[in-house]
């Protein structure tokens, strides 16, 4: 498993999409920060993590087209099918690579945070928390990337449903508040993404939450193992 | 024939019962995740699963909260005007819900309740039968009857110069509301008016923080004090008080009031002579020292020699002293500062009229003190606040004697309650709560602080703004395609 992960990730570093999708989040965090931040003269961070998890509508379908669509449309799933590697142990190790890379790059963008300890004193606290929420909400993006990637062998087919899927999960956060319904209102926002993040922004660690993302992650990885599962067997 | 031997076979076939085993199995494990969520988040709703990352922990309950409130028992509700998760989702009031929750958890006896007043407005009919006006953004804390009514605004109070949120004030709105609903007695204090008093909402506000019921506006000429009055403020009047006007004697009323063991809090100013009011100051064993106010170059606010900074009379920690309660607690590790004050004159305990009544110096100005005298320069120290304390014990026809207590508070520093403002650096305001605490008959008081949020502001030019910003999108993103160049480079020639 351990090198299939090494290989995955050799494989973003090899073709132009690592760098391509360091280079766009950095970019784009850096801009955001100076929108939401620096030019508001405040250290206040929810509003630009909040606006980061946007990003990944984009970004994250960047990470995940190729990561099983490619492998079908080559031909070489066969290789990996019949590899002497269980399937859990393939598909988490290309989730894995993915994750480092999207969290990697995260974490470099914290450098861009020097400036707000140099002229504020912003709560490194809370940082830490929204930090962790928005990785884990990129985790849960990357899971859900690997299943649509799981499901067809056209890169372009994955990453355009990939984007439809996070928009939608996105979007459903948004409106969530507007449901007259109480009972459908809940349930929505229990579901939702973004909603769960709200106690993250407001400098609260929400262990339920936590839970909450690592069982999507959990669920989609499972799901892509049963579509490939299946296919094996065919 | 053949059809249902097709169709038998096809619901026998292997492909069919070991996919329809995997998705029976797929489907047993997303619901065992989906459940193992919904339980892990109905514990944590019961039992706070969450972690407060805040500088000031400013979603927790304090020791001094739990222990005000342990022995109230009584049910009260914390209500909301809107659904709890729509308020939850604005930044602004998700610190007020969180605290209540936080409330709900700690002590069994208080919940909390959500009324969408906008599709239900006859949830609110129990206030507005009783003129109250309840809107969407209102918090009320009830118990039974009595109930006091917040907005959800007054929790986070903003700095007139920048517009910024600096503090939250759940646990102390919460905590004193709480103790006001479920006091056994009501508590009524009246400001007494018609002598061109100030009003002092900064005084008003501690008042209704402590529990009390604010009468802003007694006539002594036209009313009778209140039988649930349990002090009166007297601040800063400019006419004397009527001897009998009338048949009416505004001191006679004060004297009869004051004699009732129930309290009086007086502010002073020093331009005014006021005979009959300070008439019966002496009776209580205080006078005011008319001339110019004091004033201390070493122990004075910046600029400002005659906002003095005092000092506490020595009480020994288990003294019994009234006036060691006033200065006890917060206001010892703290700073008074008595803005332009006459000096106050202690009598002796000979020269008291009433035997009952003991006087004690509160606040005095440090030995570097002086008052400018027409002549001669006065060396202090000076009081500049006293308490004159009326003991009696009653029998209530057993071998029990109840000891009760009324007290003049008095200060000649007519601006010390423009210092009580809660952000501000000095303990003027703890004084107050700790007088109003002494004054009270049960534990109605909080003197909780207000909590301050962190503070988001950042020093930065539009220069640096600039600066910055291309060089955060330019470095790093920078780095990362030139290695990017290189390693294509690199792989085409090989």
């Amino acid at each position: 498993m351990f090198a299939i992960y090494k290989k995955e990730l050799r494989g973003y570093f090899i073709s132009p999409v690592g760098y391509v999708f360091m280079a766009v989040f950095l970019v784009a965090s850096a801009l955001l920060l100076s929108f939401n931040n620096l030019s508001q003269a405040s250290t206040e961070l929810s509003g630009y993590f909040s606006l980061m998890i946007f990003l990944f509508v984009v970004l994250i379908p960047l990470l995940t087209m190729r990561l099983l669509s490619e492998e079908r449309k080559t031909k070489t799933e066969q290789i990996l099918l019949t590899a002497p590697v269980s399937l859990t142990g393939i598909l988490v190790a290309k989730f894995l690579s993915a994750l480092t890379l999207f969290g990697g790059t995260l974490v470099l963008s914290l450098v861009n945070l020097i400036p707000l300890y140099a002229m504020g004193n912003p709560n490194t606290a809370k940082i830490f928390s929204l930090t962790l929420g928005t990785l884990l909400i990129g985790a849960a993006f990357i899971s859900i990337g690997l299943f649509i990637s799981a499901l067809t062998e056209n890169q372009l087919s994955s990453a355009i449903v990939s984007i439809a899927a996070i928009l939608g999960l996105e979007v459903l956060g948004l409106i969530s508040g507007s449901i007259p319904n109480d009972a459908l209102r809940t349930m929505v926002k229990w579901i939702s993404i973004f909603d769960r993040f709200n106690d993250f922004a407001n400098g609260m660690l929400d262990f339920s939450a936590l839970l909450y993302y690592f069982s999507i992650v959990v669920v989609f990885v499972f799901l892509s193992v049963r579509v490939y599962e299946k296919r094996r067997w065919e | 024939m053949s059809n249902q031997k097709k169709q038998g076979g096809l619901f026998s076939s292997k492909k069919f019962k070991h996919g329809s085993v995997a998705a029976t199995l797929t489907l047993v494990f997303i619901a065992a995740v989906i459940l193992f969520n919904a339980v892990f988040s109905a514990l944590s709703s019961k039992y706070g699963f969450l972690w407060d990352l805040t500088s000031e922990q400013i979603y927790g309950i304090s020791d001094q909260t739990r222990k005000l409130l342990a022995d109230r028992t009584k049910e009260v509700s914390i209500k909301f005007m809107q659904p709890l998760d729509q308020l939850k989702s604005q930044s602004s009031y998700y610190p007020v819900v969180t605290c209540a929750e936080i409330y709900a958890k700690e002590f069994p006896n208080v919940k909390v309740e959500e009324y969408d007043i906008i599709t239900n407005p006859e949830n609110m009919k129990y206030f507005t039968q009783r003129g109250e006006t309840v809107s969407t953004t209102d918090v009320i804390v009830q118990c039974g009857d009595e109930y006091k009514i917040f907005t959800l605004s007054s929790f986070l109070p903003t700095a007139q110069s920048t517009g910024r949120t600096y503090a939250f004030r759940g646990e102390m709105y919460f905590t004193s509301a709480i103790l006001s609903v479920t006091a056994e007695n009501k508590h009524g204090v009246s400001f007494v008016t018609n002598h061109g008093e100030t009003a002092s909402t900064q005084l008003m506000e501690i008042f209704e923080l402590c529990g009390y019921t604010v009468d802003e506006s007694l006539d002594l000429l036209t009313e009778e004090v209140s039988d649930s009055t349990q002090i009166l403020v007297i601040n800063k009047p400019l006419h004397d008080f009527q001897s009998s006007a009338n048949g009416v004697s505004e001191i006679e009323k004060l004297n009869e009031y004051l004699n009732s063991n129930r309290s009086v809090m007086l502010f002073l100013d020093p331009g005014e002579v006021l005979p009959n009011l300070e008439e019966l100051m002496l009776e209580w064993g205080i006078s005011v020292s008319r001339g110019n106010v004091v004033q201390d170059d070493k122990k004075s606010l910046p600029k400002a020699d005659t906002y003095v900074i005092c000092d506490y009379p020595d009480y020994s920690a288990d003294s019994e002293s009234s006036a060691a309660v006033i200065v006890g607690g917060s206001v010892a590790n703290s700073q008074v500062v008595s803005p332009g004050s006459l000096p106050l004159v202690i009598e002796k305990a000979e020269n008291v009229k009433d035997p009952y009544v003991t006087v004690e110096s509160v606040l005095r100005s440090s030995v570097s003190s002086y008052v400018q005298g027409d002549n001669q320069t006065l060396a202090g120290p000076f009081d500049v606040m006293a308490l004159a304390t009326r003991t009696q014990y009653i029998n209530h026809g057993n071998s029990i004697n109840e000891e009760v207590k009324g007290h003049l508070l008095v200060s000649a520093a007519p601006d010390f309650l423009s210092l009580c403002y809660d952000s501000a650096p000095y303990a003027n305001r703890a004084l107050i709560f700790n007088a109003i605490k002494l004054m009270s008959d049960e534990d109605l008081v909080t003197d909780i602080g207000l909590k301050l949020v962190d503070d988001t502001s950042l020093e930065i030019s539009a220069e640096d703004v600039t600066r910055y910003t291309v060089i955060m999108a330019a470095v790093l993103p920078g780095i990362i395609v030139i290695a990017g160049v290189a390693v294509w480079i690199k792989r085409k020639h090989l």
